[in-house]
């Protein structure tokens, strides 16, 4: 079903004629491409998921109500995106109207007494932190790096990061949210339904609204259109601006003595989750995160090396693995994370720091000599703080996925690492997935504030242009499924998470497999309860499947 | 390389919009952190890079009909490089760059191109530049120079002086300083006058890569003929033309944009400013000089494997990721003038933020290039400066006519204050 | 009805149902105006099996059903019946600490556990848990972190319901829900060994089940089971009192101190809370007259980490250094008494009567949630308000306390008032109009009791609306406390 001339027409003279298209050419820039990072679902190889009806460009929350009342009455599906990395922002069929948030995109407030940001959805990690740090102030980058939404990864996914452990994930830091609710109507939660300018607090009156649009993860576009939100800042106690030196991509910067990186390596995990603990339980720490163990255990030291050098390419990668002291350098780290410390006084950077060297004599766990240089720690430091490489994700061939999950404490992923590498390593051996050494484990220390939990994605690289490769993906995906379940490892499954929402074909799964997959879940009535919110918020069903739920 | 030799970058490409922003490192605030102007002006995806490898795979699959929405996206690309530069901050195995220019030659084999750029084939054909003027008055601007011509002499060095240069009257002071420096360096140089024929930069920007290749083949011939070992020019297009493109042709000459020389000079000695120019001033990079004025590194490899799925090349391929553009010579010549304080725009160097003139935009998309350039002149006020300096005609002639009347900022030619200090 | 009872009965065993029972009875003695409706019985389930099995059966039989976790006396009227029939569901046999454990720093409790219990068995694990001022004895931890009531350290409160984490939910369905990892039961060390445990809160999918029974005063279901986030147990500690005429003297350094997370307890009291806390007796009262400071902020730093004692000097001087630039000078006194004393008083467990009563024997509170810099202008207005209507807010505790690492504040005012007084239509009239200025001028009702119901949902419709929907969903037939929030 296409859109008819006269709803064309009518959607025009919502948002001028400059921001709609109905080009095919216009239209197949959104579509994804499910051969290479579909998050947490197939890959696929040579589909991309469903052209859309049309694609708009809203300019305001007037244009975004107006849209969906638009829909409303004719029964059309939208489906609204920030940044569109990932076939999460994408329809599930051909009929439905995407909404493209990138012009609204402004930050209407920093309240740096109360560290507030009010922003919206076109408003990405990078530029929020930088007006944000002129004011000393810092907001929280979700692990997928600044180049994403601040409102999506607080309202509509995950919004877990490297900062979790200081900052908050965006689930604890979304503040006020303007939703415009799939009905049409505006709903503005916590104190903001009370007063327009009052948006500090997200909870209540009574049960939190907020409660709706995100719990673990958020609606995933299905619910709605999230236009404006705040989210709390922290403390941000370094200059107002980054200064970067040095020459692409080995960007490095250089901090006052408050600030410091460090790569931490341990002799084995449990004295790995130990420091995790004794960090948590200190308060040491601004972002830690084990970051380049996704290059993959056996190769990241020399790709730490490329990506430090501007002379260098990954084509070199194959001679530096052989020079001699390699695998010193890099089994060092084996087992390791990286971590930052911000001190918001030089006092308190050097309690923090001469803590650290206590927490790391109880663990055994020691500094990681070869990352020792100022190269490398400012390098460290400017990646973990601004958060803006994680396209390296892709780095090898173009495809990634990560798999495993191991959403729990910490100890559950630390005493799982060994098994879920050595599972990996055999799969590797098969040819279709990069040989990067089993263990590609990366993720951060602290799943929330104050730590506590953990969140492990293990990464799988493939070639999202080779068929074989792609498909060995999958396979290599479908079997840590079943592994994963055969062992009785909860929390685990990340690769197959958006499986119910979106199948092999690009379209919506089936019922048939989507109700057997909730029915099937630890908790099938969570889903029941779900399918009684979808329908009362969204009685239209003018959403998608991304919002789960099952319905018997 | 066509269109369909980027079959695999198609499916290879992150779509992670790195390809939006200037490298995420460099952002200092939300209103400089864009840096493409296609995207920024149109808003769709398909107006950035990785929109345009989607664009790509359905126009090689059959799938979209070639519309003018689709001549739009591939021909609004200003072929500036700045999506390249980001990209490579992650990727090792894409070249975006490459593929809107294949995406251009693509439709323009196909006879999809903007009317404008017909008129602008058929100039060069006749006149052999793409204003159409009279070839015959290509060499006015240095009549009374008495300068060698080397259509009819041989020097070592060739100063090219491009067809901004030749043409347009308001900037003929600007590119007879040039050649007075290389007077007063006592260089043993000449010009081609009246047979002076474009470098060709700008048509292949456009995708018309055999019109390109029509008049580089017939420059290589003439300065060979010539006994040219060395080109020099005032113009970043024609630089990036010389140093980029006429290698892959078999081109064997040294290259230098007169930044380079003036810098040289300063550093042996040879040129001293003794004039002070109190001037606050903002440098603006043009695309051309800085992150595309790399220098050619051949390369005939092939891609290959590693650790099973890693896609590396054998031998390595050139980077071509900006880093060894041309930089710090302007700056060291602002910073030798003096008098003349320097302060930066927040996009700067190989993520500078393009005029808006180039890829042929200029000349088929007017209000969305005038558009460009009118942000670069805002960023560019915003520093507080009172001149925009830059070190192409190009982009000084897009600010100049792109400057609305209450526009107080000056626009000069890295040449023209070089002239005032002297 | 008898059916009913007898019904109940063989949930929870005859022994723990009480037919018509008293408001002055240890469970459900309440203190506030209107008691007009008395609950038909009160039950005591000790497992969340009984507790479904009495939520079905109300289900069934469209019972009222209000849960109760604190002891008497309650004084905000969220559990008092509103509609006849009700049955009380008397939560204060589930009292048991199922587990703590030192290493995750989690405990495991049920509802009818009181703070002052659990802090006494957390020592033992050399553990603590933040509390919100004074509670009062018999207090449910449970209830008071569902309730969100403010606690004593901001720096903890990642969100606003730290440090609340998993549960165990019976919502008015009779369906059993866990939310955030709650469906990890820890019931074995194996499970603690294991790193499966209940430890975040959120989800545990897409909706947010936890959000559905936090200050919704019973009204959507039971938290029979939690898990909660705790602290290690302090060995070092150092109070700093810094004093000012107003708040707007204090604001920057409390905002400075909240930014950078320094300190643990961090609190505003004006003279007269203070002197409420500081008093055995209200006949001591006359002997603090003019000693204490108009306005205080009580910032004490605790560490039970590594290196107490080099954190905690370290950050005093930092506290010292803020209070400097802001002008002003910490000490380590009030009125004559040394900090040690005044803090063991700020924080010592709570009588049977909360805090605000202890000078009239009776308070009516007004708390609201604004932002530490929109404080002033609303005590303003509500000095305004009360001097119109012949009182004054000079006379009255004002605490405020900072949220969410700074982000908002709690605020408080308590009325102090003689037990007469409580159902008097001028006291009525006093808070109406105080409750609906101080909206005006941006206080909001995040816990809306009584009034502040009809203010918080009447002009957000929107959300009153979603919120109905969600009840529609949880609470269909509207048994979960009728009466109350919106419903």
């Amino acid at each position: 079903m296409s859109l008819t001339d006269k709803q064309y027409k009518e959607l025009q003279s919502i948002v001028g004629k400059r921001n709609i298209s109905r080009d095919p050419g216009v239209l197949d820039g959104y579509r994804y491409n499910l051969s290479h990072t579909a998050i947490h679902l197939g890959p696929h190889f040579d589909v991309l998921t469903p052209r859309p009806a049309a694609v708009l460009l809203p300019g305001s929350t007037e244009d975004v109500q107006a849209v969906v009342k638009f829909c409303n009455k004719h029964k059309i599906r939208f489906k609204p995106s920030s940044t569109f990395w990932s076939a999460q922002g994408y329809p599930n069929d051909n009929e439905t109207i995407v909404l493209d948030m990138r012009r609204m995109d402004r930050i209407l407030e920093i309240d740096a007494k109360n560290m507030i940001a009010i922003v919206e959805p076109g408003v990405i990690g990078a530029t929020l932190q930088a007006e944000t740090m002129k004011k000393g102030l810092n907001c929280h980058i979700q692990g997928s790096g600044c180049s994403c939404s601040i409102l999506a990864g607080a309202t509509a996914w995950l919004g877990s990061g490297p900062g979790n452990l200081y900052g908050g994930w965006q689930y604890e830091n979304l503040l006020g949210v303007e939703w415009v609710l799939p009905t049409g109507e505006i709903l503005k939660t916590g104190s903001l339904g009370n007063d327009d300018s009052a948006w500090f607090c997200g909870e209540g009156p009574g049960p939190s609204m907020r409660g709706v649009l995100r719990g673990m993860f958020g609606t995933k576009g299905s619910l709605g259109v999230f236009t404006k939100c705040a989210v709390k800042l922290h403390a941000w106690p370094g200059p107002q601006s980054l200064p970067v030196y040095g020459k692409a991509p080995a960007y490095t910067t250089k901090l006052p003595s408050n600030f410091r990186a460090y790569t931490l390596g341990f002799p084995d995990w449990k004295a790995w989750a130990q420091t995790a603990h004794l960090m948590w339980d200190n308060g040491i720490g601004y972002t830690a995160h084990r970051q380049f163990n996704f290059l993959g255990r056996d190769l990241k030291w020399g790709m730490i090396q490329i990506l430090t050098d501007p002379d260098k390419t990954i084509s070199d990668l194959e001679e530096l693995i052989q020079e001699p002291g390699f695998k010193e350098a890099n089994d060092s780290m084996k087992i390791d994370f990286q971590l930052i410390i911000a001190g918001m006084t030089q006092r308190d950077f050097d309690w923090q720091e001469e803590t650290l060297n206590e927490i790391l004599k109880i663990t055994g766990g020691y500094i990681v000599e070869c990352m020792e240089t100022d190269t490398l720690r400012n390098y460290t430091l400017l990646y973990l703080l601004r958060l803006g490489h994680k396209a390296l994700n892709l780095v090898y061939g173009g495809g990634y996925d990560g798999n495993f999950g191991m959403i729990n404490s910490i100890d559950f992923g630390a005493q799982r690492a060994e098994a879920a590498g050595a599972f990996k390593r055999e799969w590797e051996k098969k040819g279709q997935i990069v040989d990067a050494g089993g263990d590609c484990m990366m993720g951060p220390i602290g799943g929330q504030g104050g730590g506590g939990t953990g969140l492990w994605e293990n990464f799988t690289c493939f070639d999202s242009a080779d068929r074989e490769s792609t498909e060995g993906t999958l396979a290599f995906f479908d079997a840590s499924f079943e592994y994963t379940k055969e062992e009785g490892w909860s929390g685990c499954g990340f690769e197959k998470l958006n499986a119910m929402a979106r199948g092999y074909d690009g379209y919506e799964t089936p019922r048939e497999i989507r109700d057997a997959g909730h029915r099937n879940a630890p908790q099938p009535d969570v889903f029941r309860f779900q399918n009684k919110v979808y329908q009362s918020v969204n009685p239209l069903d003018l959403g998608d499947t991304y919002y789960e739920r099952l319905e018997d | 390389m066509e269109l369909k030799d980027f079959t695999k970058e198609i499916e290879r490409c992150s779509a992670c919009s790195y390809c939006k922003w200037i490298p995420f490192d460099h952002v200092k605030s939300i209103r400089y952190a864009k840096n493409c102007p296609s995207i920024d002006y149109h808003n769709f995806n398909s107006y950035s890079a990785r929109g345009r490898y989607l664009t790509s795979r359905s126009i090689l699959r059959d799938q979209v009909e070639l519309t003018e929405e689709v001549m739009d996206i591939a021909h609004t690309c200003l072929s500036c490089g700045a999506c390249d530069v980001s990209c490579k901050i992650s990727r090792y195995n894409l070249e975006p760059l490459e593929m809107t220019r294949a995406l251009k030659a693509e439709l323009v084999n196909k006879g999809v191109y903007p009317e404008a750029q017909k008129v602008l084939l058929a100039n060069l054909k006749k006149e052999l530049n793409i204003f159409g003027e009279s070839r015959k008055k290509r060499g006015d601007w240095a009549r009374d120079l008495k300068l060698k011509d080397l259509s009819k002499e041989k020097a070592p060095v060739v100063f090219h002086a491009g067809c901004s240069y030749s043409y347009d009257e308001k900037l003929s002071g600007t590119v007879r300083t040039a050649v007075k420096i290389l007077q007063n360096a006592q260089v043993d140089f000449g010009i081609m006058a009246d047979s002076e024929m474009c470098c060709g930069a700008r048509i292949h920007s456009m995708g018309h890569v055999g019109e390109f290749e029509k008049l580089a083949k017939a420059n290589i011939k003439a300065w060979e003929k010539a006994g040219v070992t060395t080109i020099v020019t005032a113009c970043a297009d024609g630089y990036h033309g010389f140093k980029r493109l006429y290698p892959e042709l078999g081109a064997n000459f040294e290259v230098y944009h007169i930044v380079e020389y003036i810098d040289m000079l300063l550093k042996e000695g040879k040129l001293q400013f003794t004039k002070e120019v109190p001037l606050t001033v903002t440098y603006h990079d043009p695309c051309h000089l800085g992150r595309l004025g790399e220098p050619y590194e051949a390369w005939d490899g092939e891609e290959k494997k590693f650790k099973n799925q890693i896609v590396v090349h054998s031998p390595r391929k050139p980077r071509y990721n900006g880093v060894k553009g041309i930089y710090d010579e302007p700056r060291n010549i602002l910073a030798s003038i003096p008098g003349v304080k320097l302060q930066e725009m927040e996009r700067i160097r190989e993520f500078s933020y393009c005029c808006g003139a180039g890829g042929g935009a200029k000349e088929s998309y007017p209000e969305y290039s005038q558009w460009v350039a009118r942000e670069r002149l805002q960023e560019a006020a915003d520093t507080g400066a009172e001149v925009l300096v830059t070190a192409c005609p190009w982009c000084k002639t897009n600010f100049s006519g792109s400057q609305e009347e209450q526009d107080s900022m000056q626009v000069m030619d890295i040449l023209d204050l070089v002239q005032q200090a002297l | 009805m008898s059916n009913i009872l007898e019904r109940l009965k063989d949930i929870v065993g005859a022994e723990h149902v009480v037919e018509k029972p008293q408001f002055s009875s240890s469970t459900i003695g309440f203190r506030t105006s209107g008691q007009d409706v008395s609950p038909d019985y009160l039950v005591r389930p000790n497992t969340s099996d009984q507790v479904q099995a009495v939520v079905k059966l109300a289900n069934e039989t469209g019972t009222p059903l209000i849960p109760v976790s604190s002891r008497a006396p309650h004084t905000k009227g969220g559990t008092r019946p509103d509609v006849p029939g009700t049955v009380i569901l008397d939560l204060s046999r589930m009292n048991k600490i199922l587990r703590v454990n030192a290493y995750h720093r989690l405990v495991l409790v049920e509802p009818g556990v009181t703070w002052e219990e659990l802090s006494q068995e957390l020592a033992k694990h050399g553990l603590r848990i933040t509390p919100p001022l004074l509670p009062r004895e018999g207090k449910s931890v449970i209830a008071t972190l569902l309730d969100r009531e403010p606690l004593l350290t901001p720096k903890y409160q990642w969100n606003m319901n730290e440090p609340l984490r998993s549960m165990e939910i019976i919502f008015g369905t009779g369906d059993r829900i866990y939310s955030g990892m709650g469906g990890h039961r820890g019931d074995t060390d194996e499970a603690w060994e294991n790193g499966t445990i209940p430890v975040t809160n959120a989800g545990p999918h897409q909706f947010d089940f936890m959000k559905m029974v936090t200050a919704t005063q019973g009204t959507f279901g039971v938290v029979t089971w939690a898990s909660i986030k705790v602290e290690l147990a302090t060995q070092e500690e150092k109070p700093l009192f810094v004093s000012g005429k107003s708040v707007d003297e204090l604001s920057d350094f409390l905002y400075s101190v909240l930014k950078f997370r320094f300190g643990d307890e961090v609190c505003l009291f004006n003279n007269r809370a203070l002197e409420t806390i500081l008093v055995a007796d209200p006949s001591d009262l006359p002997s603090l007259h003019d000693k204490v400071s108009q306005w205080t902020a009580f910032v004490q730093v605790k560490w039970g980490g590594l290196r107490p004692k080099e954190k905690v000097a370290s950050q005093e001087q930092d506290i010292r250094d803020i209070a400097q630039e802001n002008g002003l000078v910490p000490t380590y006194s009030i009125a004559g008494l040394p900090a040690a004393e005044v803090t063991k008083r700020i924080l010592a467990p709570g009588k049977t009567d909360p805090w605000e009563s202890k000078i009239s024997g009776f308070a009516k509170t007004i708390f609201f949630l604004s932002t530490l810099d929109k404080v002033s202008q609303q005590l303003r207005k509500a000095a305004e308000v009360m001097e119109n209507q012949g009182y004054a807010l000079s006379d009255c505790p004002i605490y405020i306390q900072p949220l969410h690492q700074g982000t908002a504040v709690h605020c408080q005012i308590v009325l102090p008032i003689k037990e007469t007084d409580l159902d008097s239509p001028k006291l009525k009239g006093l808070y109406d109009s105080l409750s609906r200025e101080l909206a005006q001028a941006g206080a909001f009702y995040s816990r809306p009791y009584g009034v502040w119901s009809e203010i918080a949902f009447g002009g957000n419709t929107q959300h009153t609306i979603m919120t109905r929907k969600m009840k529609e969903i949880f609470d269909p037939r509207n048994i979960m406390n009728p009466g109350k929030l919106c419903f």
